[in-house]
């Protein structure tokens, strides 16, 4: 039976320090498998026709490797700071499983594509610097479907077997035990996986399977010596990796304040109970036997290539955030969000080519543009409203032309409709009826003629906090349904009110 | 052995086996008599490596005649027995 | 001269100059077959409707003034490890009893793209694992030379079919002299080109490091024509190389060894092997003298010491791991259970012959850690340490002569009970593999009962096409005996 999590935070906990490291599987971003031309786009087809002799294992077939993934398995390579290896090669993994169709696993061992390199992660503002022991090759295995209710192995009386994800190219990132928390693996998931995407190498979606984390995990002894490790697997979100690593932490040091000991084994992370379960046996093939793969000539990349690969790289997010900072004078948190995702850098690079003031462009572009994001469902890839045209609303903000509450309205309408900014523009009304000087004054006049007590604590200066003149300020907004410019108004009730 | 090649063996065929193969392997032993220190493991070299594979997607056009063949096509999928034997 | 006792390119030649058609050469060899087979038992599947229809395509393009290829219309055998589309590809085995491939191996495709007709599948020992061709669904191939004698292997289908005159040319593989011993117990030439001069795709592997696609004749010169058509690099094999290929015929117009230095094997006392085989290898040597060569003896230490042991170790643990894809799941013979490893376990037990099983076994074995430290860890050092003594002896010498087996054919039946004995009858063939060296069995002549005399020539590795230069010279001088009809054959009809 699982213990409850969390519960254990006694002092002897506290004296263990936690050792993570991590193995990343991403699936490269390539239109064909590792070795052979079917398609990798597996979600959602019918089962069993992303196949071919090669990822069928049918007899006689060799295995052709894809060019491609030893371009972005060398890409993703630099950006992690490793060393490009001139020659690699594959190995067999001997074992059987059904989902296995050659019965032993093409991937790289020992001599990798890249080796040694690091990331930089930064979890709630503690900069760190984790080192990557290699990145390797290798091939996906297919999918079974246990026809039970709940879909898993317990049960079924039987299995069906699906090879359209058989032979998908991954690149593993296997990092050093180098993590002392949760919140530190989880931010190295989130730099690897922004790192993936910058370069294209990979969509890093973790839920559909792109990106896959398996954790080791160990407490160290008193001594500071290496406890006993123990493998996750399963997690299938930040959060899954975030709240396993928290429950086997607390497991774990209970099993040793108990005087009992760790076993080295693979657990498997159940997201429904929120435990970590030990595999069974039979689920863990601990018998892997490895060998070199003869099919295969080995990898060969040149020097050319390699300089090749470093010229063609994009810039990189920690690039983008420092450039974003000095070129544009924004804070770290501003920078954070804008470079988050390449494509809303790029969206916020456009809108200021066009023109836009930086500071209020990187308001807008986080404050307005991820809200209609967030609350539309889309990516920005898919945003309507492009860069040139939000430059010209926040331009009219910018010449008073347009209040900022209406700005926000026509970037709305925008963001629904097909129509043209100035269409979105007449449409407001605001540039037909622009509240301003003695129009506004008379709206201010009726106001606090409507509000007598209100002005009254005002005129004799009881209004030290400037509560009431923000509310009568608001009223004056309300009654010009936006068309007046809150300074303006502002400032004509400073007059009347001699405030 | 015989179990992770997934292979039965007869009770009677056992110890016939077993003397045959520990032969062989008493014989392959012979494989570390050979001082080969500091020497690197066999690799074919080759005079030109051909170009590898470019990521162009091709489509089987024989499929259904292969599914067709195959002795445990169930619908679309492959069909296994019981995964695990106690369940 | 009947057809059949031509060699390929005389077939090629006949048929162009319009003496006889394809049809006429491809019936030729298909009632050869229907005369003899039923006693030789060389093949498995005879593809005569595909012959013909293929023939007249050949006999169509003649007639239309078209050149159908170097092998125009020569009707040729493949060993029934060789995909060919629409025909069933057994492997000899119950695995893939029914199996028919959809689509072709290289090999196959450059064979029929130059012209050449395929009569027939023929034998082998299961998977290519044997030497004797005794191990096979269909039973066992009898040599043509001797009907009580073995043929060799594993292509002895594929040797016996050329040796009995069914067709002049003929594809095996070869692992571990699976071309190179049964083209010596039949009394014919084979040829091992070097390891990445034919591409394997198609080829159901043994051993992915040391399969090679092989031709099988009863002339040099046809060997070097089947070479001219099937080297070549392949998009479908990454280890077959890309280099561009000389004209492998062209040295064959080497007139004399004048300027040659040939090495003689010293490794082993006269009375180690059979009195005749030596005796082959002592005339070998004394022609290529003759023949204006340097003659000096030399030994290979490493190579006959440690072939055989690092051989099996690196064959075994491929072969375990490429037989892993026959699970029951996607093809072949499938016995269901009522769990997967009873699955697993009902069709891989059934369907594979004691020897394969044994081999698996054993194969998977030398992978698991500890015996991996020790076995396929330092095999692998081995073979670069026996690739470096080679190096060594082809910057002194441009062919190495050595038997081929060190015993003449054996009556079918005796196998060898002991395996390890019986594998040592591989210690000339392998190391050679190992080295990724070409080696081509030249038959030197019949001892009085017609057994099938021979040596090994063997050269640098991609010095394919001047080895089959100097061989075609030894041929010459013995006087082309591998081209003589097997005289007993003729007598049982």
């Amino acid at each position: 039976m699982a213990d409850s999590p969390l519960s254990s935070k006694n002092s002897a906990a506290a004296k263990r320090p936690v050792v993570i490291g991590l193995e990343v599987h991403i699936q490269l971003n390539t239109k064909t498998k590792l070795f052979c031309p079917c398609s990798t786009d597996y979600i959602g087809r019918t089962p069993n026709t992303n196949v071919c002799p090669i990822c069928l294992a049918v007899p006689g077939t060799l295995p052709l490797l894809n060019d491609l993934a030893v371009a972005l398995g060398s890409r993703m390579g630099l950006g992690l700071h490793c060393e490009i290896q001139n020659y690699s090669n594959f190995h067999r993994k001997n074992y059987f499983y059904p989902d296995l169709s050659k019965a032993y696993q093409i991937t790289q061992y020992g001599l990798t594509i890249a080796v040694g390199g690091y990331i930089d992660i930064e979890p709630e503002g503690r900069p760190k610097r984790v080192r990557v022991h290699h990145l390797h090759l290798e091939e996906d295995a297919g999918k079974l479907v246990h026809p039970t209710a709940d879909g898993r192995l317990t049960g079924a009386a039987y299995s069906l077997v699906d090879y359209n994800r058989g032979g998908v190219p991954l690149s593993e990132i296997v990092s050093e035990p180098d993590m002392s928390s949760p919140a530190e693996a989880r931010d190295y998931v989130i730099r690897l996986r922004q790192l993936a995407r910058y370069l294209d190498v990979s969509d890093g979606e973790m839920e559909s399977g792109s990106l896959r984390v398996d954790a080791n995990i160990s407490l160290s002894n008193p001594d500071g010596s290496l406890g006993t490790r123990v493998e996750i697997k399963n997690m299938n979100s930040l959060k899954s990796l975030e709240r396993a690593l928290e429950y086997e932490i607390s497991r774990q040091n209970k099993v040793l304040d108990s005087g009992g000991r760790i076993v080295q084994e693979t657990r498997l992370w159940d997201d429904a109970e929120e435990v970590t379960r030990s595999m069974r046996s039979k689920e863990t093939a601990s018998d892997y036997r490895y060998y070199p793969e003869m099919d295969l000539a080995p990898i060969v990349i040149t020097d050319e290539q390699i300089e090749d690969f470093k010229r063609a790289m994009p810039e990189l997010p920690w690039e983008k955030r420092e450039r974003f900072a000095r070129e544009f004078g924004l804070s770290g948190e501003e920078v954070a969000i804008l470079t988050e995702q390449k494509e809303l850098a790029r969206y916020y690079e456009e809108t200021i080519a066009a023109g836009a003031p930086p500071a209020r462009a990187a308001n807008w572009v986080r404050m307005e543009v991820l809200r209609v994001l967030n609350e539309t469902g889309t990516s920005i890839s898919d945003f309507p409203l492009g860069p040139s045209v939000l430059a010209e609303l926040v331009k009219k903000v910018e010449s008073k032309e347009l209040s900022s509450t209406i700005a926000k309205d026509i970037l709305d309408t925008l963001s629904r409709e097909d129509i043209t900014l100035d269409e979105a523009v007449k449409r407001s009304g605001a540039s037909a009826v622009r509240l301003t000087g003695c129009l506004l004054d008379e709206v201010v006049d009726r106001i606090c003629a409507a509000n007598p007590g209100v002005v009254e604590t005002i005129k004799s200066g009881r209004d030290k906090k400037g509560g009431k003149m923000k509310f009568l300020q608001g009223l004056v907004m309300k009654e010009t349904r936006g068309q007046a410019d809150p300074s303006e108004a502002a400032g004509s009730l400073s007059k009347k009110l001699g405030a | 052995m015989a179990r992770a090649a997934q292979i039965r063996l007869a009770p009677e065929d056992v110890d016939r086996m077993m003397d045959s193969i520990n032969d062989i392997l008493s014989f392959c032993a012979l494989v570390g008599d050979l001082d080969c220190a500091d020497t690197p493991d066999f690799t074919w070299r080759m005079k030109k490596l051909p170009s590898r594979r470019l990521d162009e997607a091709g489509d089987w056009a024989d499929r259904d005649r292969f599914k067709s063949m195959s002795p445990t096509m169930e619908g679309d999928f492959f069909r296994v027995p019981r995964i695990h034997a106690e369940d | 001269m009947e057809i059949y006792e031509m060699t390929a390119s005389e077939t090629a030649e006949g048929i162009k100059a319009g003496r006889f058609s394809a049809v006429e050469a491809a019936r030729c060899g298909l009632s050869r077959i229907a005369k003899f087979d039923g006693e030789v038992n060389a093949c498995v599947t005879v593809t005569e409707e595909h012959a013909i229809a293929t023939a007249r395509r050949v006999d169509g393009m003649i007639a239309r003034g078209e050149d159908p290829g170097p092998l125009a219309g020569v009707p040729y055998i493949a060993k029934d490890n060789f995909c060919t589309k629409g025909i069933r590809t057994t492997c000899s085995s119950r695995i893939l009893e029914n199996w028919i491939p959809t689509y072709n191996a290289s090999a196959i495709n450059f064979m029929n793209g130059a012209g050449a007709v395929l009569i027939a599948k023929s034998n082998l020992d299961e998977f290519a694992m044997g030497s004797s061709t005794e191990n096979s669904i269909i039973g066992p191939t009898k040599n043509p030379r001797d009907l009580g004698r073995v043929p060799g292997g594993s292509s002895g289908g594929s040797a016996a079919s050329v040796a009995a005159g069914y067709v002049p040319l003929a594809l095996g593989s070869d692992t571990g002299g699976s071309v190179r011993q049964p083209a010596a117990f039949c009394g014919i030439q084979g040829m091992k080109p070097s390891y990445g001069e034919v591409s394997r795709f198609g080829i159901v592997a043994y051993a992915s490091a040391l399969d090679q696609v092989s031709p099988l004749a009863r002339t040099v010169g046809d060997l070097a024509m089947a070479l001219n058509v099937i080297a070549r690099p392949d998009p479908n094999d990454t280890t077959c190389d890309a280099y561009d290929r000389p004209d492998f015929a062209a040295s064959l117009a080497m007139r004399d060894l004048r300027g040659k230095r040939i090495g003689v094997f010293a490794g082993f006392e006269a009375e180690q092997m059979d009195a005749e085989l030596y005796g082959a290898l002592t005339k070998a040597a004394a022609l290529c003298e003759a023949a204006g060569a340097t003659v000096e003896p030399i030994d290979l230490p490493i190579a006959v010491k440690y072939g055989v042991a690092t051989y099996y170790v690196t064959a075994l643990a491929d072969a375990s791991s490429k037989l892993g894809c026959f699970d029951g799941i996607r093809y072949g013979t499938h016995i269901d259970g009522p769990t997967l490893t009873d699955m697993y376990a009902n069709t891989r037990t059934a369907s594979f012959s004691e020897e394969v099983r044994r081999r698996i076994i054993l194969g998977t074995c030398l992978l698991t850690e500890g015996f991996y430290q020790n076995y396929y860890g330092p095999a692998l050092k081995v073979r670069t340490k026996m690739a470096m003594e080679f190096e060594e002896l082809f910057s002194r010498i441009d062919a190495y002569l050595l038997p081929t087996s060190p015993s003449m054919p054996y009556p079918m039946g005796t196998k060898e009970t002991d395996p390890t004995r019986l594998y040592l009858g591989d210690i000339f063939t392998v190391p050679i593999s190992l080295g990724g060296l070409p080696g081509i069995n030249i038959c030197m002549g019949f001892t009085p009962d017609d057994l099938p005399l021979s040596v090994q020539l063997v050269g640098p590795r991609y010095g394919d096409a001047s080895l089959l230069g100097i061989a075609g010279v030894i041929e010459r001088v013995v006087g082309r005996p591998g081209a003589a009809a097997p005289r007993k054959l003729e007598e049982v009809r």
